[in-house]
This record gives C-alpha cells, sequence and structure tokens, in this order.
C-alpha cells in the first residue's frame, strides 16, 4: 500500500485536533449560556447534560427550551427544535460522497458528531483534496473532539456557575461570525459567491416565515442558484 | 420554568435527540455507498455556501441578543468579519477580526 505516501491516520487526526481546537472560543460561551439559562429554568444537572449530550445542537437547544418556558406544549416545542436542526440533513447528504462508503459503525458516529463548525471544517478540508477514507475519518474524529467536548463540558459547568459567565460584551454574536468566517474561504467561484448571495436576500426576505423555513428555502435557493451557474458555466466553456 | 413533570422534560430531551440524530443519520447512513446521481452532487456542493448565510443572515440584521432590533455594531462586525475572511481567506483571522470590532464599539457604547 502507499502508506510511505500518505500520512498516518494519527498524524491526521492531531491535524483536526489543532483546527478544532480554536473554535472552543466561540463555542464555549454558547454553551455556558445554556447551561446558565437551564439551570435558571430549573433544569438538574442531569437534565441539562441530557440535552447536551443526547441532542448536541446549539440553537435547537435553545430554541426548545424557550418554548417549554413559555408554556408551549412538547409537540410543539421538540417540532421546532426539529425544524431548526432540519439543515443537518443537507450536511448529511453533502457527506456522502466523502463517507458514503465507509462502515456503519463509522457513519453513526459521525452523525452524532455533526454539528455546524466540524461539518464545515470538514468540507474546508475534503473538498479539493484527495485523501483516503482512513484519513478523513481521522481528520474528522480529531476535529469533533474539541468541538462537541467543550459543548458537553461547558454545558455542565454554566449550569453550575451560572451568571457569571456572559459578561464579556458581544460574546453572544461569536456563533454567527464564526459561521460568516468559515463561509468565506468557501467563496472561491462565481457559483458559489452567487448561491450565498441569493441564500442572504432569500433568508431575509423569509425571516418571518413559520418554522425555521425561511432558512430552509433561502438555502434550496442558494444551491439551485449554483448549481444552475455551474451548468452555465460548463456549457459556454 | 412553567410546571413540567421530570418525565415530560425527558420525555422532550429523548425525542429532540433522537430526531436529531435521525437527521445527521439520514443520508450519510440509509444511503450508504450508493453513487449519487450527478445533479445531485452538484447542488449539494452548494450546500456549505448557501446554509450558512442563510443562518447567519437574519441574526445579523436581527441579533437576538437585542431582542431582534437591528444593532450596527453587530452589522458592521460581520461585514468586517465577511471583507477579512474574503481578502486574507483565513477563518480565524476574519473571526478575531470581527469579534474584536464588536468588543470595543460596545465597549465604546459603554461610555
Amino acid at each position: 500500500m502507499s502508506s510511505r505516501l500518505s500520512p498516518r491516520p494519527a498524524t491526521v487526526f492531531w491535524e483536526g485536533v489543532r483546527d478544532g481546537t480554536p473554535f472552543i472560543v466561540m463555542v464555549a460561551p454558547f454553551a455556558l449560556l445554556f447551561g446558565v439559562v437551564a439551570a435558571e429554568l430549573g433544569l438538574s444537572l442531569a437534565e441539562t447534560l441530557g440535552f447536551s449530550t443526547l441532542v448536541i445542537a446549539g440553537a435547537a437547544q435553545f430554541a426548545t427550551l424557550e418554548l417549554l418556558d413559555a408554556g408551549a406544549p412538547v409537540s410543539v416545542a421538540v417540532g421546532t427544535g426539529l425544524a431548526v436542526n432540519l439543515r443537518m440533513a443537507l450536511y448529511s447528504a453533502s457527506l456522502v460522497p466523502f463517507f458514503g462508503r465507509a462502515p456503519l459503525r463509522h457513519r453513526a458516529w459521525i452523525a452524532y458528531a455533526l454539528v455546524d463548525q466540524v461539518y464545515a471544517l470538514a468540507l474546508l478540508r475534503f473538498q479539493g483534496r484527495e485523501e483516503p477514507q482512513g484519513a478523513r475519518l481521522a481528520y474528522y474524529a480529531g476535529a469533533a473532539a474539541p468541538i462537541c467536548g467543550i459543548w458537553i463540558l461547558a454545558c455542565a459547568l454554566g449550569a453550575q456557575a451560572q451568571s457569571t459567565v456572559a459578561a464579556v460584551p458581544g460574546l453572544d454574536f461569536a456563533v454567527p461570525l464564526t459561521f460568516l468566517a468559515m463561509v468565506t474561504p468557501m467563496l472561491k467561484d462565481r457559483p458559489s459567491a452567487a448561491a450565498a448571495v441569493v441564500a442572504t436576500g432569500l433568508a431575509i426576505l423569509g425571516h418571518e416565515l413559520p418554522l425555521n423555513s425561511g432558512m430552509l428555502l433561502a438555502a434550496a435557493g442558494g444551491m439551485v442558484t449554483g448549481a444552475l451557474l455551474e451548468g452555465l458555466g460548463e456549457a459556454h466553456g | 420554568m412553567a410546571e413540567l413533570a421530570p418525565s415530560t422534560l425527558w420525555f422532550t430531551i429523548a425525542a429532540l435527540g433522537l430526531g436529531t440524530y435521525l437527521i445527521r443519520f439520514s443520508f450519510l447512513g440509509f444511503l450508504g455507498g450508493r453513487t449519487l446521481p450527478p445533479l445531485a452532487l452538484r447542488l449539494l456542493r452548494y450546500v456549505p455556501v448557501a446554509v450558512f448565510p442563510a443562518l447567519v443572515a437574519p441574526q445579523v440584521l436581527w441579533p437576538s441578543a437585542t431582542g431582534g432590533e437591528f444593532d450596527a455594531p453587530r452589522l458592521l462586525a460581520a461585514l468586517c468579519t465577511l471583507l477579512v475572511g474574503l481578502w486574507r481567506r483565513n477563518v480565524l483571522l476574519a473571526l478575531g477580526a470581527g469579534l474584536g470590532l464588536l468588543l470595543v464599539l460596545e465597549l465604546l457604547r459603554g461610555l
């Protein structure tokens, strides 16, 4: 085999850890805040940890908790949380070209760790780079370890420490800025840039649509725009 | 929290957890090694560049921290992150620039 040409999985794993670790700074405040909010609403540490380990999706956890607090029926709270997470079906589909042939036991944990930041790091690495599947699995595991780990840990810390966090101004905005920063290196051709512009416009127009559907329609509009422009580019030469 | 039995809460957590996992597992798990048609592959290439801007845009214009009110420092911080990211193609530099600008603007507002 080409073991001499391709780096060892352990090396690639640590490359993933190296790329994922800085995101601790962005994920931790959001997770701490979830822990604080959950504790203030009367959730036990076990219940807070249940959310952060079983759901492991910040925006959906906040949305569900807020609705429960407001007295909404459980079905509405769960349904809204799931609608917020529906974008992850797109992440799942877009990983098929890279991991579709991996054994089921690998795909099972890949799905568990499929949070926004891990997904974006994986795509930044995999797109336009040929490497064996073992290396991709190792990189994904390395990137997911610090990001998922700090999410769970900081949710618990927030539940214990309560209101001492969230004192640094502007940290509430770290998550949107993270997503923006991660998408910019991907805007390297015309179809990608057009997809981003169309998705932005549609998301603004549709931000009041119920159950997060504006976001999903905007994403679909952006994807169709990118694919159409790519096709036109090919047709013209 | 409105009166809520622990069992109801655990049911909510389990249902949301299971549903979210099935969403994440969906294509990756059930489609498995099947080859996707070229059109699907072409559409899927644009998932990140479509989903992330669609997630971010409403939060930039109507941030939750200000209760959905437009907030100039947050818009400026987002533009700063976008421009630095497009200019240097460096995720952490872009993020640091945006967060740094927002911190400075927030501190100035407090004066």
